[in-house]
C-alpha cells in the first residue's frame, strides 16, 4: 500500500512536534521542586510520563485512523482486544522480573520498579498492540524484516528501539559517587527510557521524510 | 606434534602478559629505600641541649623517665572498646561496650598517672605492618602489605635494638610475629603461632602461665607481651558475640593485676595494634580499622594536668616511638618520623614542674626538640641515599628548624641573663608549637613522596602487556580455517616476542635501575605495529567472512568488553563492580535470544518460500491462536529458558560479599561459618547445603549417564561412578563437623577433626589421576549375539540400548551374520570429549566445594546450572543452517560471555576485589596448626579466592563440544528445516571432530587465545587505571587492589585454559588409542 505524501509529512511533523512536548516534560519533571519532581517523588513523575506516553499513542491512533484506516489489519475484534490486553500485562511482568534480574532490588522499592516496567510496557509495547494487533508475524516485519513501508512502523520501530536502549543507558551513572537525587533507582532509567522515546520521535521525524523520497522517487518541498 | 607447537605459542603468549605485569609492578609497587644507620646514644645535638644532665635516671639523649617498661598490645584492641561510657547499663546488649573497667577506674583513681589516647594506625592494617610501625616509627609501604605470611626481620633501627643497645633485658611473650621480626634479639621468649585464627585461646592462656612468674623476678627491663584473642575472636565471630565480652573481661583482668604488680620504675602501654570493621576484619583503611586504643599508666606521676572527662585526644602509632624511647632515656631510632607525646614530658619529679609552668614547657619544647632534631638528620641522611624527596620542601623544612634552632639558643641565652619572664613563656610555647609543625610536616612530606613511581618500568609493563593482548588478537582472527600451516607474519612475531622476552630478562637483571629500557619499548612498539596490520590484512578481515563475524551477538559483546575494560578507570564503578558485571552478563543473554529470534524467524521464511511447506503454513495459520501452538513455539521455549537464565543468574547475587565502600550494603547470610548461627537456621542452612551439594553430583551422574558415558567397568567409568559421591559424602561429614562448637571440636584429637577433609582430599586426587590416565568414558560392547543390559544402566536408557542391540542384531542376520563383518557397537562415544571435560570440571568443583565451606557452596550449584544453560543458549546460537557447525567453530560472543561469568562468580563465591577480604580461613580445611611451607596454604587460599573464575576456565572446551552434542533442549529452542530433522538420523556428536585432528586443535587453539586475550585486555585496562590514577586518593584502596586481583585472575583463567587444553589433549589421543583397539570396522 502507498502511503500518501500528506501522511507522511503530517507524521513527521507530529512526530517532531512530540518528541519536543516530550522533551520538554523531562526538562520540567527533573527542574520543578514540586509535588510532581521526579526527584522527590519519582511514582508520580513516572505515573505523569506514562500518561504522556499513553496520551501520545492515542493520538498517534487518531491521525493513523484518519490517515489510513484500510491498513488497520484486524480491527477491533474484541479477541483482539482481550488478547492485547493479556499481551500488554505479560509484557508488564517480564518487564519488571527483567529489572530485578538486571540488579533493581526485589522487595525493598517494588512499588518503583512495577511503575518503571509499565512505563516501558507503554513506551515500547503498546503502541504496537495499538497499531498492528497481537500478531507475530507483523511483529517480526516491524522489528527484524524492516518492510519497506513507511509510515507509523517505522515510528514504532525508533521509538520502542530507542526507549529500550534509553533505559538500558540510564543505568550507567546510578553507581557513580556523585551523590545526586536522580540517580535513585529508577529515576535515571524512567529519564532515560522517555528521554530515548523522544529521541527515536525526532530520528523518525527525519527519517520518514527522507526514507519516503527514496523510496517513491519524488520530492516533497 | 601441531598441538604441542599451538601449546607453545599460547604459553608464550602466557609469557609475555606476565612478564609485563612484573615489570609494571616493580614500577607501581615501590618500596621506601630503608637506612639502616643506628641512632648514636650521645649525638651532637642532643649534647649541646643537655643543661640537667645530672637527674632522674641516666639516660642518652635525655634524661629517661623510667627505669623500665611493659608494653602489652592486645591485636585489633579498638578505642571503642577501651573508652568507658557511664550512660551505659551494666547488662547492655552490646559485647564489646565497657568490658575494660579497669581502665576506666584508673583514670578515675589516678588521674595524674594515666592517660587514654585514639592510637590512629597507618594503613594497611595488618598486624605484622602495625609491628613495625610501632617498633621504627617509620611509614608502611603497599609492598608490605603483601608479606604478611613471610615476615623478615627489621633491619631498620628500631626501638628493640635500642633497648639492646642499652643494655635493657627485653622478654617477650605471645605472638610469634615478633621472633621473625626480630629474631634473637629477646633474652626470653614464650612464643605462640599465629596463623590459626580460629584459635581463641592458646596463645593468650599461653602468655598468661608465663607472664606472672617472669614479671615477679627482676632480671628484665622491657616486657612484650602481645595477645591476639581478640583479633581471633573478631576474626571468627566478630565484635558483637559473646566469646568477645569473656575476651575482653580476660583482658581486663590482665590490665588490673599487671598495674597491682607494678613498681614506681615502672611505665604501662596497653595498646592496640589496629581497630577491626564492624565484621570483625581488618587490613584495609577506614576508621573503624585505624582507630586503635593506647593506654599509659605509671605508679608514679606522669603528667601534670589531668585527662578530662569526655576529651579523647588522638595521637598517631609511630608517636608512640619517639615516646617511649625518650621516656626510658634511649635515642629515638633513626628512621622514626613519630611526633613525641608533649603531655607525658612536662612533669619531670627532680626538677620541680608542678609549680614552675615555664620549667613545664622548658621540658616538653626539650624532648620535641631532640625529636625535630633527629628526623632532620633522617631526612638529610635519607636524601644523599635515595634523592626522591622535593627539593623545595626540604629546603622549607630545613630553614624551619634552623630559626627554632636560633630562638632556642636566644631564648636560653635571655633567660640566663634577665630571667624567666612571661615573655619568655610565650616563646616558649610558639617554640612548641614551631617543633610540633616542623615534625608534622615532615611527616606530611613523607607521605607524600613515598608512594613512588617509576614511570620508565610502568611504560615498559603496560607495553609489554600491550603486545600480549594485539598477539592474541592476531592468533585469534588471523588465521583462515582452511590454512594449515602458520603465516610467514605469525614466525615473525613470534621470534620477535621470543627476542623482546629476552631483552626484558637481560634489562631486569643485570642493568642498573637508571638506564630506560629503550631498547623494549621500541621492540614493543613495533611488534604491536606488526600485528596490527597483521589483523587489518588477516583473511578473516578481508574476506567476505567478515560479514559473518559481524552478527548482533559479536558486535554488543566487544562493545560490552569495552566497557567492562573503561569500568576499571572509575572507582566507583569497581566498588560496584558485582552489580555492573551482572548487569553487563544479563544484556549479553538477551542478545543471545535476539539472536536466536532473528534465527528461527528467517528459517522460519525460508520454509515459507518453498510452496509446498508455505502452503502447510498458511494453513496453520489459523492454528496460531491455539495456546498450545504458541507455548510449543520454539522461540517461545528460547524465551523461558533465557527467563529461568537470568533468575538463577540474579540469584547468584545473593552470595555476595559487601565492600566497605558500598553503603546500605549488607554481607549475605551465607558467608558466616556454621557454628556462628543460631541453631534453627543452622540446621537449614546445613540441610539446605547438603541439598545442592547433592543435587549438583546428581545432575553431572545424570547428564553422563543420559548420554551413555557410565557404561562398563573401565577405570574412568569407576571414578566418575563412584568417585564425586563419596567425595560429596564426606564433604557433608567435615561440615557438620565444623558446625559442632569450638568447644566440642577442640576435645577430639587433632587428627579426627581434619580427618574428612582429608579423605575428600584423597578421593578427587585419586579421581583427577584416574581421570586422567583414561579419560574416555566410553564402553565398548563385547561382541555376544545375547541381548546385553548394560552395567548400571538407568532404567529410562535400557529401552534405547535394546533397540540399538535388536537393530544390530537384525543388520546381522540380514546380512548373513558373521563377527567380522559387525559394526562395533560403542556407548557414550558421541559425548566422549564434552563427557570428559564435564567430569574433570565436576571433580574440581567438588573440590572447590570443600574450599569455599557449607555458606558459599551451594553458589557452586548455580554455577553449574548457569553453564549448563548458557551452553544450551550458546549452542542454539551457534548452531547455523548453511553451514557445517564444525567448521565454523566457536563464536567470538561465547568467549567474551564466558569469561564475564567467571567474572561474575568471583564475586558469587563471597569475595570482593579488596585485601581483606581474602579468606584465610580457607588454608585450615583439612589441615591443623602452623605450615612448613607457605605454598600449601597459599595453594588453598587461592582455590577459594578464585573458586568461580576456576570452574568457568576449565569448562572453556565445551564451548567448541557443546553445539554438537545437539541435546533436545536445544532442539525445542531451534527452529530446524525439514531438511535438519531428516538428518537427525546420522547422530555423531563431538565425534565428529575426531576425524579431523588439525581442525580441533585450531578450535582450541582459538579458543585458547580468545579466553587469553580477553584476561590480558583487562589486565591492561586495570593497569593503565592504576596507573593513571597513581596520585588518587584511592589508588591504594581501589585501583591498586583491582590491579592485583586482576594480575591474579589473569594468571588463574590462562592456567586453567591451558589445563583445559592440556587435557582435551590427552582425551584425544587416548582416543586414537581406543578406537586404534577397535576391532577393524568393515564396510558393508
Amino acid at each position: 500500500m502507498r502511503s500518501s505524501k500528506r501522511y507522511i509529512l503530517t507524521l513527521s511533523l507530529a512526530s517532531f512536534l512530540a518528541s519536543l512536548l516530550i522533551g520538554l516534560l523531562i526538562y520540567l519533571l527533573i527542574k520543578n521542586e514540586g509535588p510532581f519532581s521526579i526527584t522527590s517523588n519519582p511514582v508520580n513523575g513516572v505515573k505523569i510520563c506514562i500518561t504522556a506516553g499513553c496520551v501520545h499513542c492515542l493520538l498517534n491512533f487518531i491521525l493513523f485512523y484518519v490517515y489510513a484506516p484500510n491498513s488497520l489489519e484486524s480491527g477491533f475484534r474484541i479477541v483482539n482486544i482481550a488478547k492485547c490486553c493479556c499481551l500488554l500485562v505479560l509484557a508488564c511482568f517480564t518487564f519488571h522480573v527483567i529489572a530485578i534480574c538486571f540488579g533493581a532490588p526485589l522487595i525493598k522499592s517494588a512499588t518503583e520498579t512495577l511503575h518503571f516496567a509499565i512505563l516501558l510496557t507503554v513506551l515500547v509495547c503498546l503502541p504496537f498492540c495499538l497499531f498492528f494487533g497481537p500478531s507475530i508475524e507483523n511483529w517480526f516485519e516491524v522489528f527484524i524484516d524492516k518492510s519497506s513501508h513507511v509510515g507509523l512502523e517505522t515510528v514504532v520501530y525508533f521509538t520502542s528501539l530507542s526507549a529500550l536502549l534509553g533505559s538500558w543507558l540510564g543505568a550507567i551513572p546510578i553507581p557513580l559517587d556523585w551523590d545526586q537525587p536522580w540517580q535513585e533507582w529508577p529515576i535515571s532509567c524512567v529519564v532515560g527510557a522517555v528521554g530515548g522515546y523522544s529521541v527515536g520521535l525526532l530520528l523518525s521525524a527525519v527519517y520518514l521524510p527522507r526514507k519516503y523520497s527514496t523510496l517513491h522517487k519524488s520530492k516533497f518541498f | 606434534m601441531f598441538g604441542i607447537k599451538l601449546l607453545l605459542i599460547l604459553l608464550l603468549l602466557i609469557l609475555l602478559t606476565i612478564s609485563g605485569t612484573l615489570v609494571f609492578i616493580k614500577g607501581f609497587l615501590l618500596s621506601r629505600s630503608v637506612i639502616e644507620t643506628k641512632s648514636q646514644c650521645s649525638p651532637e645535638f642532643a649534647l649541646r641541649a643537655e643543661d640537667h644532665s645530672h637527674h632522674g635516671v641516666e639516660g642518652c639523649w635525655m634524661h629517661g623517665r623510667f627505669k623500665r617498661a611493659i608494653i602489652v598490645i592486645i591485636d585489633a584492641l579498638k578505642y571503642e572498646f577501651m573508652a568507658f561510657n557511664s550512660s551505659l547499663q551494666q547488662n547492655d546488649v552490646t559485647h564489646y561496650k565497657n568490658k575494660l573497667p579497669s581502665i576506666h577506674q584508673l583514670l578515675k583513681r589516678k588521674p595524674l598517672n594515666s592517660r587514654l589516647y585514639k592510637f590512629i594506625a597507618d594503613p594497611p592494617t595488618t598486624t605484622m605492618q602495625r609491628l613495625k610501625g610501632l617498633t621504627t616509627g617509620s611509614l608502611p609501604t603497599f609492598v608490605d602489605a603483601g608479606a604478611n605470611f613471610h615476615s623478615y626481620a627489621i633491619t631498620e633501627d628500631n626501638l628493640i635494638d635500642q633497648m639492646l643497645r642499652q643494655d635493657k633485658k627485653v622478654k617477650f611473650f605471645g605472638d610469634d610475629t615478633w621472633l621473625s621480626l626480630f629474631p634473637g634479639k629477646f633474652s626470653k621468649s614464650f612464643d605462640f603461632p599465629s596463623f590459626d585464627v580460629k584459635d581463641l585461646h592458646t596463645v593468650d592462656n599461653g602468655i598468661l602461665t608465663h607472664i606472672y612468674p617472669e614479671m615477679r623476678q627482676s632480671n628484665w627491663d622491657v616486657i612484650i607481651a602481645h595477645f591476639l584473642g581478640v583479633d581471633h575472636c573478631g576474626h571468627k565471630y566478630g565484635p558483637n558475640h559473646s566469646a568477645m565480652a569473656e575476651k575482653l573481661t580476660q583482658m581486663d583482668a590482665v590490665i588490673r593485676n599487671i598495674t597491682e604488680m607494678m613498681r614506681d620504675d615502672t611505665v604501662l602501654f596497653v595498646m592496640g595494634d589496629h581497630g577491626m570493621t564492624k565484621t570483625g576484619d581488618h587490613g584495609g583503611d577506614s576508621a573503624d580499622e585505624l582507630e586503635a586504643g593506647l593506654f599509659i599508666y605509671s605508679p608514679a606521676q606522669i603528667t601534670h594536668t589531668p585527662q578530662k572527662e569526655d576529651e579523647n585526644v588522638a595521637v598517631a602509632q609511630t608517636d608512640f616511638v619517639p615516646t617511649l624511647a625518650l621516656l626510658m632515656g634511649l635515642p629515638i631510632p633513626f628512621s622514626n618520623l613519630g611526633m613525641v607525646i608533649p603531655e607525658l614530658f612536662g612533669h619531670c619529679p627532680w626538677w620541680d614542674t608542678g609549680s614552675n609552668e615555664i620549667r613545664r614547657v622548658y621540658h616538653r619544647v626539650k624532648a620535641l626538640r631532640l625529636n625535630a632534631q633527629q628526623i632532620s638528620t633522617y631526612l638529610a641522611t635519607y636524601q644523599q641515599i635515595a634523592s626522591d624527596l622535593p627539593v623545595p620542601q626540604l629546603r622549607s623544612l630545613q630553614q624551619q628548624i634552623n630559626k627554632a634552632e636560633s630562638d632556642v639558643q636566644n631564648l636560653i641565652t635571655a633567660m640566663i641573663k634577665d630571667g624567666a619572664t612571661d615573655d619568655a613563656l610565650h616563646k616558649f610555647i610558639a617554640l612548641e608549637e614551631a617543633y610540633k609543625s616542623y615534625i608534622r610536616e615532615a611527616r606530611e612530606t613523607c607521605e607524600g613522596v613515598w608512594a613512588k613511581f617509576d614511570l620508565k618500568l610502568i611504560v615498559t609493563g603496560l607495553l609489554t602487556v600491550a603486545v600480549g593482548v594485539s598477539q592474541s588478537c592476531y592468533f585469534f582472527v588471523a588465521w583462515s580455517n582452511s590454512d594449515d600451516s602458520f603465516p610467514t607474519l605469525a614466525k615473525f612475531l613470534i621470534g620477535g616476542s621470543a627476542l623482546h622476552l629476552f631483552y626484558l630478562t637481560l634489562h631486569m637483571l643485570f642493568f642498573p635501575e637508571t638506564v630506560p629500557p629503550l631498547m623494549a619499548v621500541i621492540l614493543a612498539l613495533v611488534l604491536i605495529f606488526v600485528s596490527v596490520v597483521g589483523i587489518k590484512n588477516s583473511p578473516l578481515i578481508n574476506n567476505i567472512e567478515m560479514r559473518r563475524y559481524l552478527t548482533i551477538d559479536n558486535i554488543i559483546s566487544s562493545l560490552i568488553l569495552i566497557m567492562n575494560c573503561c569500568l576499571f578507570f572509575s572507582n566507583s564503578f569497581i566498588v560496584y563492580e558485582n552489580a555492573v558485571t551482572m548487569f553487563f552478563m544479563q544484556t549479553l543473554i538477551v542478545v543471545v535470544f535476539l539472536k536466536i529470534i532473528f534465527k528461527n524467524f528467517s528459517v522460519q521464511r525460508k520454509e515459507a518460500l518453498k510452496p509446498d511447506i508455505g502452503r502447510q503454513m498458511r494453513k496453520s495459520k489459523a492454528a496460531n491462536y491455539d495456546l498450545l501452538h504458541v507455548i510449543t513455539q520454539p522461540s517461545t521455549a528460547a524465551f523461558i529458558v533465557i527467563i529461568i537464565c537470568c533468575i538463577v543468574l540474579r540469584i547468584a547475587s545473593s552470595f555476595y560479599s559487601c565492600r566497605e565502600e558500598q553503603h546500605s550494603c549488607e554481607d549475605s547470610t551465607f558467608i558466616l561459618p556454621l557454628s556462628s548461627l543460631d541453631e534453627r537456621t543452622r540446621n537449614q542452612r546445613y540441610l539446605f547445603s547438603v541439598f545442592c551439594i547433592a543435587a549438583m553430583v546428581t545432575a553431572v551422574r545424570y547428564w553422563l549417564k543420559h548420554y551413555g558415558n557410565m557404561n562398563g567397568m573401565g577405570a574412568g567409568v569407576t571414578a566418575a561412578y563412584y568417585g564425586p559421591p563419596l567425595a560429596a559424602l564426606f564433604i557433608v561429614f567435615h561440615w557438620a563437623l565444623q558446625a559442632l562448637p569450638q568447644s566440642v571440636l577442640d576435645s577430639f584429637p587433632r587428627w579426627q577433626q581434619v580427618l574428612m577433609a582429608q579423605i575428600v582430599y584423597a578421593i578427587i586426587i585419586v579421581c583427577l589421576i584416574v581421570i586422567l590416565s583414561s579419560p574416555v568414558l566410553v564402553y565398548l560392547l563385547p561382541t555376544r549375539t545375547d541381548f546385553q543390559i548394560p552395567y548400571q544402566a538407568h532404567f529410562k536408557h535400557i529401552v534405547p540400548t535394546l533397540y540399538n542391540q535388536l537393530k544390530v542384531q537384525l543388520s546381522e542376520s540380514e546380512g548373513g551374520s558373521s563377527d567380522a563383518n559387525k559394526a562395533p557397537v560403542v556407548y557414550g562415544l558421541g559425548s566422549v570429549y564434552s563427557s570428559s571435560v564435564v567430569l574433570l570440571v565436576s571433580v574440581v568443583s567438588l573440590l572447590l566445594a570443600l574450599m569455599l565451606g557449607d555458606g558459599i557452596a551451594p553458589s557452586l550449584l548455580l554455577a553449574t546450572v548457569l553453564l549448563y544453560l548458557f551452553l544450551e543458549l550458546y549452542s542454539v546460537s551457534v548452531n547455523s543452517q548453511e553451514l557445517d557447525s564444525v567448521n565454523e567453530g566457536p563464536t567470538w560472543s561465547g568467549i567474551v560471555m564466558l569469561s564475564l561469568l567467571s567474572t561474575i562468580f568471583f564475586f558469587a563465591t563471597g569475595h570482593q576485589a579488596t585485601i581483606p577480604s581474602i579468606r584465610f580461613e580457607a588454608a585450615y580445611t583439612g589441615f591443623y596448626g602452623d605450615f612448613n611451607t607457605l605454598l600449601l596454604p597459599g595453594f588453598l587460599i587461592w582455590l577459594n579466592t578464585f573458586s568461580g573464575p576456576i570452574i568457568f576456565n576449565l569448562a572453556w572446551p565445551l564451548l567448541i563440544f557443546w553445539p554438537l552434542l545437539s541435546s533436545a533442549l536445544m532442539k525445542m529452542m531451534v527452529k530446524r528445516t525439514f531438511q535438519q530433522k531428516q538428518n537427525e538420523g546420522s547422530w555423531k556428536g563431538d565425534f565428529r571432530l575426531y576425524d579431523n585432528a588439525t581442525l580441533l586443535r585450531k578450535h582450541l587453539f582459538r579458543v585458547c587465545c580468545g579466553m587469553i586475550g580477553i584476561a590480558s585486555v583487562k589486565l591492561l585496562a586495570a593497569g593503565c587505571a592504576a596507573a593513571l590514577h597513581r596520585r588518587h586518593l584511592m589508588v591504594w584502596k581501589i585501583f591498586a587492589p583491582r590491579f592485583i586481583y586482576e594480575a591474579a585472575f589473569f594468571t588463574t583463567s590462562s592456567a586453567c585454559a591451558i589445563l583445559a587444553f592440556l587435557f582435551v589433549l590427552r582425551v584425544d589421543s587416548a582416543l586414537s588409542a581406543f578406537i586404534r583397539k577397535l576391532p577393524t570396522k568393515k564396510q558393508s
